[in-house]
């Protein structure tokens, strides 16, 4: 009885402040609006974070590369350390090993860096060596055809190195163009979303699927891949085999979408901000989206691709994050409810409440709002030749440059940790439905983004006065 | 204003003290989750918001939010 009353005591009792510490979410938010500040107070004091945000600049022979490595190496060094130290503050707090993480994440950074590297060879688009593909195929290779050692899987956390860059993303997206863009967003997502959970829910019904294994594909199917599967699954009260089905076919779907959607995007010659919409539309995962959204906006400027290159990414965020992912608590409640009070329940009782709808939400998106406000703010009342000319390569650029670091390490890691054999055996009929849902998806957002709303999305991508 | 359990959810668990959430077969440990669900690693996360405190449920052998009850309940 004292045991039953202390563990009572423990899940009743805790901190309030508990999640700030021990969700991933919110150390993105921390280590995200962390460096956001920073770059700020740097920049009023007529300093910038750009010498510690190297990135690797455009070379064409092995000399060029391996001079700019050396002349930067201390520059390197400080970047990696910066990086070690925020991420390995928060993985130690999330209770993961830091000495595995160490060495894991030194084998990360290096790997990326040369990723990067080859992305500015001047030849790369040429050989379609976008870093985020590259780092993908390469991570896929390593993770199914050698055998990697254990303590690499702490240094590869993909969704903290993707939810950490989408903080950062924040500081180069203008509030005011999310105020602008964010409805049109929302209602795109939201007849896309809509539609696709209905065709997966259905076709998966029909085909003789239990409700809460076609609830959890429909949810990982529209609105945010693997967290709205796993989300829906806890709401919802799945089956143990569920949450491993619906997760198998996001992933896959997901790994081929990233290929898919730039390059017909590259064929039909979309605008960056079209092809970005139509990503954030049809791409089923944060991580594997932006990979997607990253890779276009290299091909801005080719082959009669108009549009800025950041417009790819920014259209790809309104509409993946602003447009879906915050309203996976909505759909986890509404979910719940129709499960506790007309699904059977097999002895276990469930009761929804409102509050799953913070609770589920996912946080990283203050930091992104946050971040996008304070430069907002930092910007308002300059011209925009000082904003160019000044904000932009002081403050915003070296952000920009940490954010494309974290999403490389995010790209790495995704190709590190799909393996194929390791993943649950869907079966035809999940496949069958979360197909279905698949191709009306992405025939959709298609239409929406390239028809219905192509005057707003390409407008997005206009360079500036 | 206690902003990350609504004063429904922290009333109701405090009226169903034999929730999940307590109960030895339920286990909500990110780690053991990610372990457990092949892929969540990949283009997920156990330690996600989205996640809240759902665990996995030994004797149903289902994933559930940790407010949910069952009468085979038995105290850690």
């Amino acid at each position: 009885m004292p045991n039953h009353a202390n563990a009572i005591n423990s899940a009743t009792r805790q901190s309030p402040w508990r999640e700030l510490f021990a969700k991933e979410d919110w150390w993105a938010v921390w280590i995200g609006l962390g460096l956001v500040i920073v770059a700020g107070v740097l920049f009023a004091s007529g300093a910038s974070l750009k010498w510690i945000a190297v990135t690797p600049q455009k070379w064409s022979t092995i000399d060029q590369v391996a001079a700019q490595f050396g002349a930067n190496a201390t520059r390197y060094l400080a970047l990696f350390a910066l990086w070690l130290v925020l991420f390995g503050i928060g993985v130690r707090a999330l209770g993961l090993r830091l000495a595995d993480f160490v060495p894991a994440f030194a084998v990360l950074f290096i790997v990326s860096a040369l990723i990067y590297a080859l992305g500015a060879w001047d030849q790369a688009s040429r050989y379609n060596l976008e870093p985020p593909l590259v780092a993908l195929v390469l991570g896929l290779l390593a993770s199914n055809l050698l055998r990697l050692p254990a303590w690499l899987q702490s240094g590869l956390r993909v969704e903290f190195y993707i939810k950490t860059g989408i903080v950062l993303l924040g500081a180069g997206f203008p509030f005011v163009l999310i105020l602008w863009a964010g409805p049109v967003a929302i209602g795109q997502a939201a007849i896309v979303s809509l539609v696709t959970f209905g065709v997966i829910y259905f076709v998966g019904v029909k085909l003789g699927l239990d409700r809460r294994l076609a609830a959890t594909l429909g949810v990982g199917g529209a609105v945010c891949g693997v967290s709205g599967a796993i989300a829906v699954a806890g709401a919802v009260g799945a089956k143990k085999e569920h949450a491993p089905i619906a997760i198998t076919l996001v992933i896959l779907w997901a790994i081929v979408m990233i290929f898919v959607l730039p390059l017909v995007s590259r064929a039909l010659g979309l605008p960056t901000g079209v092809a970005g919409a139509w990503i954030g539309t049809s791409e089923f995962a944060d991580a594997a989206g932006l990979a997607a959204a990253q890779t276009y906006s290299g091909y801005a400027g080719q082959a009669g691709i108009t549009g800025t290159p950041e417009a790819s990414v920014q259209a790809f965020t309104l509409m993946k994050v602003i447009g879906r992912d915050v309203w996976i608590g909505v759909w986890a409640l509404v979910l719940s409810i129709i499960a506790t009070t007309r699904w059977e329940n097999d002895g276990v009782t469930s009761r929804a409440d409102a509050g799953e709808i913070w609770r589920r939400f996912p946080k990283f998106v203050i930091g992104f709002l946050i971040a996008s406000v304070i430069v907002s703010l930092a910007a308002r009342g300059l011209s925009y030749d000082a904003y160019k000319k000044t904000l932009t390569p002081e403050l915003v650029a070296p952000l920009q440059g940490l954010r494309n670091w974290a999403f490389i390490f995010c790209f790495l890691s995704i190709g590190l940790t799909t393996r194929l054999r390791d993943l649950a055996t869907a079966g035809a009929r999940p496949f069958y439905a979360f197909t279905a849902g698949v191709v009306v998806n992405v025939i959709l957002g298609y239409i929406l983004s390239t028809i219905v709303f192509v005057d707003f999305w390409t407008k997005l991508g206009q360079p500036g006065p | 204003m206690n902003l990350w359990h609504s004063p429904a959810a922290t009333a109701r668990t405090q009226r169903a003290p034999r929730s999940c959430a307590t109960c030895r077969h339920f286990c909500a440990d990110p780690k053991a989750i990610e372990a457990a669900i092949p892929g969540l690693i990949t283009l997920g996360s156990g330690y996600a918001s989205v996640r809240s405190d759902d665990g996995l449920c030994e004797r149903h052998q289902r994933y559930l939010s940790a407010a949910s009850s069952c009468s085979q309940y038995e105290a850690r």
